[in-house]
């Protein structure tokens, strides 16, 4: 009878647990490249996923690489990326993580225009304070320029809701204008809606 | 027996007195339910919101909207917060308010096609009033919402984030219109063959007659012109005269009067090499044919100046009880139903002074009453519905109570129903009742401009920075005393 009463309460403790821990809260981390879709909204995986196809293209390019890489890692500057999209997309971030990775494979420099403020302010600083401050003017000219688009096309049909995400990257040469390498990634987030929930 | 007769006597008038308690809890209930701040919404506004808008008087927006824009009715809440916020001048709590809107109407939209919460809603309203379900914001909001949120972002100087604004305003227009096309089929289908618009209700025709001659001749609800316009003109800020070009062409398709969509039309047509469209223009419009080509002729060298002039306040919804018959209690109800009664105003233009010589009058673009009247029409079908269901609902337990016969089962039903019977009246109302534009090309340099009233007298003057081959941005907004102002040059 005892044995039987403690069951009980046991089963009913376990019980309850089950269902306080439905209802908490939980935090823990993630992986950064996941590529579990959480919503048909662009994310950091979408994210990840576009730097590592662009930057595995371009570098995959040998013949390119053949082309550019004579004289040492070809200096390049990115351009922001366009948001064609109809969210608001950091697509700074995106272009830090393409450059980050290029610079990673030390086969490009970069120059980044987005400090351009501070730069010229710690140069104007040297000119009046340093002994052997660098002189104005002496900054390489990058050769190459990177340029990229991310648009996006949305449909919904009954539950069903759609978003094409389409990345457009080109490199281009800027003493001849002609453009030498583009890439594209697509990415396709599909989201039906339940038929009965909460 | 002799003992347990005044306790059971005891006992009755104990269940009495709990009887008349319930009763009376309940009718506190209703009435305390008709004594909250916002429970007949346009009155709650005017008290709040409205009055001291009218008189330049600073609304506490933060005090009567901050914590509604998490409920129930958190996207009229916070529609109504972007706003106020907005025409304060505090773009920032303006911008957040806008996006919580924006993120409840999604959550709205991801709920599961039967859900507890939307079922719960149907059932409240069935039994109380239409007033129990969540707030659904119609497409003219939505689309309204990104208007605003456009000028938000134009205002910090991030064309990028109002390029994606007018993305989303015209995918909510565009979502609609598909929707409505669907709507026509499914109806011409189901009703062989019946033009669309010969289903509505008979014992309706008054109050759609109302409803249409305040819309005029806005066929739909859920396009509008003043909000394709300002998508043209970001477009142009942006560099994409092409986008810029469809999105005038949509706005001129519902406002083809309007002289200044003429203008930028012939102007985009003629330089985009368009010249079966420039020559189709030349023939419609004689009066803008002489436009030139954007930066050629008389427009080289130009500064662009765009005036948006929003007038009034966007009318509020009365309630109306019309009889109706009922299908299953084989009897006349009454249906209270919500309706635009009050006579409204047409447009006003203003000149347009810069530098003292007058450039053009304002041309109206968009009346929000029109487009609040058709939305409401359009919704009038299923309205009709619940109201019907909840007048049944009522007449049976009316008469359940009748035939219980407990008086006090009775008086609590009669005034049960006699105080939930409501009509619907939200809508966001700080919305002004008009927008006008006008777009003229002047002499670049720091210029006084004004907006001058028809009877004379500035309403509205200030210096404002006009850039060669760039555009400037004059919002005014003019209700009843007060004047509020916005100047966006654009990067």
């Amino acid at each position: 009878m005892k044995t039987m009463w403690t069951g009980s309460v046991v089963v009913v403790l376990a019980l309850l647990m089950a269902l306080m821990t439905g209802c908490m809260s939980t935090m823990e981390y993630g992986d950064a490249t996941s590529m579990k879709p959480m919503s048909t909204s662009f994310g950091s995986s979408d994210l990840q996923q576009i730097a590592a196809t662009m930057v595995d293209s371009l570098l995959g390019d040998e013949l390119l690489m053949d082309d550019i890489g004579g004289d040492g890692p070809p200096l390049l500057i990115v351009d922001k990326v366009k948001n064609k999209t109809d969210q608001h997309i950091d697509t700074e971030s995106l272009t830090d993580s393409i450059r980050t990775k290029l610079i990673r494979s030390r086969k490009f420099s970069f120059q980044d225009r987005t400090t351009e403020a501070a730069l010229a302010e710690e140069l104007a600083y040297q000119q009046t304070a340093a002994k052997d401050a660098i002189a104005m003017g002496q900054q390489d000219a990058p050769r190459y320029m990177l340029t990229a688009n991310l648009s996006s096309i949305r449909q919904t049909a009954g539950r069903v809701r759609d978003v094409y995400y389409k990345f457009t990257m080109n490199m281009r040469d800027l003493k001849s204008g002609r453009l030498l390498w583009a890439d594209e990634k697509e990415i396709r987030k599909v989201k039906t809606r339940a038929i009965i929930g909460g | 027996m002799v003992k347990g007769c005044p306790i059971s006597v005891n006992a009755q008038s104990a269940a009495s007195r709990y009887r008349v308690g319930v009763v009376l809890a309940l009718t506190l209930t209703l009435f305390g339910a008709g004594c909250g701040t916002f429970s007949h919404y346009p009155a709650g506004m005017e008290r709040t919101t409205l009055e001291p808008l009218r008189t330049g008087r600073r609304p506490d927006y933060e005090r009567i909207f901050g914590a509604r824009t998490t409920g129930r009715d958190g996207p009229l809440f916070a529609m109504e917060m972007g706003r106020v916020a907005q025409l304060e001048g505090d773009l920032g709590p303006s911008r957040t308010a806008f996006e919580q809107a924006i993120a409840a109407w999604e959550a709205q939209e991801d709920q599961a096609v039967i859900s507890a919460s939307g079922a719960g809603a149907q059932v409240s309203a069935v039994l109380v009033n239409d007033k129990a379900i969540p707030y659904r914001a119609p497409s003219y909001e939505r689309t309204l919402v990104h208007h605003y949120q456009t000028l938000n972002y134009l205002a910090t100087n991030d064309l990028i984030g109002a390029g994606v604004e007018v993305r989303r305003a015209n995918q909510v227009q565009e979502a609609a219109r598909e929707r409505h096309e669907r709507e026509i089929d499914r109806a011409r289908s189901d009703t062989s063959n019946m033009p669309a618009g010969t289903e509505r209700d008979p014992h309706l025709l008054p109050v759609y007659a109302g409803l249409d001659e305040m819309a005029g001749g806005v066929k739909v609800s859920f396009q509008n012109a003043a909000t394709f316009y300002l998508s043209g003109v970001v477009w142009e800020m942006l560099g994409e005269r092409n986008d810029a070009y469809i999105d005038y062409k949509r706005a001129l398709e519902i406002f083809p009067d309007n002289l200044y969509l003429q203008q930028d039309l012939m102007r985009l047509g003629k330089r985009l090499g368009l010249r079966e469209d420039v020559d189709d223009f030349k023939r419609r419009f004689p009066q803008a044919q002489d436009t030139p080509a954007d930066g050629t002729g008389a427009l080289a060298g130009k500064a662009r100046l765009v005036v948006l002039y929003e007038e009034g306040l966007a009318p509020a919804k009365s309630e109306m009880s019309v009889a109706y018959p009922l299908p299953s209690a084989d009897s006349i109800g009454v249906v209270a139903l919500p309706v635009y009664a009050a006579a409204f105003p047409g447009p006003v233009p203003v000149s347009v002074m810069v530098s003292g010589r007058r450039v053009g009058a304002t041309a109206p673009i968009c009346s929000v009453g029109a487009l609040a009247a058709r939305a409401l029409a359009e919704r009038m079908p299923g309205i009709l519905t619940r109201q019907v269901a909840r007048a049944v609902a009522k007449g049976v337990g009316a008469k359940a109570a009748k035939d219980s016969g407990e008086e006090w089962v009775e008086l609590g039903v009669v005034l049960y129903n006699l105080f939930s019977e409501q009509a619907d009246l939200r809508s966001w109302l700080t919305l002004p009742a008009h927008i006008h534009v006008l777009s003229a090309w002047v002499e670049p340099g720091c210029r006084r401009v004004a907006l001058r009233a028809p009877v004379g007298g500035d309403l509205w003057g200030g210096e404002v920075t006009l850039k060669a081959g760039t555009t400037t941005l004059v919002i005014v907004t003019r209700i009843d005393l007060a004047v509020y102002s916005h100047v966006i040059v654009s990067p």
